[in-house]
This record gives C-alpha cells, structure tokens and sequence, in this order.
C-alpha cells in the first residue's frame, strides 16, 4: 500500500530533473527495485499510471528493474543470493549480511528524440 | 531514445529527516522504539501493561499513530503518561516528517523513553525510518506461525518481536516452533519475548531489556 506514496516521491524526483534539464515531458522512467523492500510491481505500475495523468509524464512509461537479494557471510567470506528473504549462510548456517536487495532509487529517464524511428525508416527504405 | 542518468535514492526526503530526529533523540538521550504490526496484534495492550510497569522507573512519552481515531491515545493517556495523537487520514505508516512535527509537543529533557505505536500495519511502516534506536514487531498468536515469511521485512528490520497472546496458545494451532524457525532463518539475531499482556505474563523481562537498551545507549553517549 505504500507504492502510492513511493511513486509521489519518484515524481518529485522525476519533474525535478526534469525542470533541471530543461524537459517539457520524458518518454521512460527506469527505477532500480531490491528485491528485499517488499514493493510490489504491479502496484507501483497502477500508482504511476495514476499519478500520471495530467504530468510531463502524461505519455511515459515505468521500467522497473529488480535487485536481487545478495548477503555476505565474513565467516565463510561467501556472498550468495539470498532466497527470499532468507539471510542463513548456506555453508555455515549462520546470519550473513545484507549487500544487495534493499535498492530503491531513480535510476534514469529516458526521451525519445526519434532516433529509433529514423532507424525504422531505413530498414523500410532498405539501406 | 536519449538516456538521462539520475540515481536518486526514492526514501531519500524520509531518510533525510529520519536522520535529523535521530540527532535530537540522541542529544536528549532519549530511547526510542517504533512499535509496528497489525491491527490487533495488541500493541496498545501491551504498551499498557509495559508502561504500568515502567512508569515509575522511566519518564515515557507515547507517540500514537493512527489513521483517524484518538482510541489508542485516550487508553494510553489513562495509563498517566503523555501522549501525542498523530492522525494520518488514511496513511498507512508513519514517516518522519509526521515524527518531526509530533517532536514539537513532548519536552523531551524531560524524557528517557519514547514510544512510537505506528498505525496498524505489517507492510508499510516497515519501509519508513522514523529515526528510532530500533524497531520492536509485535504479532499475536492468533495471526498464524506462517506470518514471518510472508510479512519477512519487519521481522528482518526489527531488533526485537514480541509474541503477544500467548495465553491463547491452548484454544490455537500455533506452532511455535515452525514460528520460531522461520523468524530466525529472516533475522537470527532477533530478541524474543513471549507475552500475555492481560495476564502479565513475559511483561517483566521485556521491561528489563528495554532499561538494559537506555542504559547502554546512556552509557555509550557518556
């Protein structure tokens, strides 16, 4: 429940920069997501779709790239990925610590400047 | 596409304040635990029973979270302790900035222990620092032994649980063990302590490690 509220902040984040780089809409917003801090996809999807509306963001699209959980056990000196929220070393058993999975950020924006298109345009005209 | 690097940290405007509450709780040296789980795990009884106990050995202040209603803070408040209300209006945690604000109406020279009761909830509240030396999860027997894995970032965040009911442990198909298990394969270095709250069971010890905690964090700022 809250992914709304995580998604107020990225929009704040979002037309920030945009207002920096001088941008009167953008096309993509990629977050990076660990995988251990329980937000959920499908959520932060339906939050973005809402809050959009009405934004510079009007026409963007959200990727969201997810974090593995990695752990560190210093006894073993072993880093494994974590299964679920799992944290036992499996060599020793014992709790290791958390290096990754707990990611959640902005990572980039993206706007279309046709660059793609133009690419498509070859490709029909056969060049 | 034209790619626009920005990396910014989504908790970062929380975190940011987070931080600035932790300073002045430590400048006052004041111990602050954030009280999180569902809605009626039990965490108003349980404060009762704690600060009955405690009241006369520490100087406790309550902030009490809630979503609209003033129940909590009213039965707290009868418990002879001051007590700051903060209504989120449908919010379903508390963040730091709501902390910050509640900071204005406690005298904290005046304190050694400060309660957070969060709003009920196992999910969000766990996401939001609100500057606190630790968080304390409290579940209820009654919830079901399959919970730590299915709500695993409070019990992962958490210094301390507390299992509450336990007197109702005869009438439920709870098995501890498996319950046990399961919470130390998420977080192995969590404290635990078995509660009943109404009959009192469990509240002595859970008492002593929290006066054990201010006074580490006393003797630590010394």
């Amino acid at each position: 429940m809250h992914e709304l509220s995580l998604m107020q902040s990225i929009f704040e984040i979002v037309e920030a920069e945009m207002k920096a780089h001088g941008l009167a809409h953008i096309d993509l917003v990629k977050i990076k997501v660990g995988e251990l801090t329980a937000v959920e996809g499908a959520s932060m999807q339906f939050a973005f779709e809402v809050l959009k509306k009405g934004t510079g963001l009007e026409n963007a699209r959200l990727e969201i790239e997810y974090v593995p959980g990695v752990a560190y056990c210093a006894k073993c000196d072993l880093r494994y990925l974590m299964e679920g929220y799992r944290i036992i070393c499996p060599q020793c058993g014992r709790g290791g610590r958390i290096i990754a999975g707990k990611e959640l950020y902005v990572d980039s924006l993206g706007v279309d400047d046709g660059e793609e298109n133009k690419n498509c345009q070859k490709c029909i005209k056969g060049q | 596409m034209k790619k626009i690097k920005i990396v910014k940290s989504v908790l970062k405007a929380n975190d940011r304040v987070s931080e600035q509450n932790r300073q002045i709780f430590d400048q006052h040296n004041l111990l602050v635990m954030n009280v999180i789980g569902s809605p009626g795990a039990g965490k108003t009884t349980l404060l009762e029973g704690l600060i009955k106990r405690v009241k006369d050995r520490l100087k406790i202040a309550v902030i009490e979270g809630d979503i609209f209603t003033i129940r909590d803070a009213k039965r707290i408040e009868a418990c002879g302790v001051d007590v700051v209300q903060i209504n989120t209006g449908g919010g379903c945690h508390l963040d730091a900035v709501m902390v910050q604000e509640a900071l204005e109406n406690l005298n904290l020279n005046k304190l050694d222990l400060l309660v957070i009761e969060n709003v009920g909830n196992l999910v969000c509240p766990a996401a939001f620092n609100l500057g606190e030396d630790f968080k304390m999860v409290v579940m209820s027997i009654t919830e079901g032994d399959d919970k730590p894995e299915k709500y695993p970032r409070i019990f992962q965040e958490s210094k301390v649980l507390v299992v509450t009911k336990i007197d109702l442990l005869k009438y439920n198909q709870f098995d501890m063990e498996r319950f046990l298990n399961e919470v130390k394969g998420i977080q192995p270095d969590i404290e635990i302590f078995k509660v009943s709250s109404i009959k009192g069971e469990g509240l002595d010890e859970l008492v002593e490690w929290i006066i054990k905690q201010l006074e580490v964090k006393k003797s630590m700022s010394a």
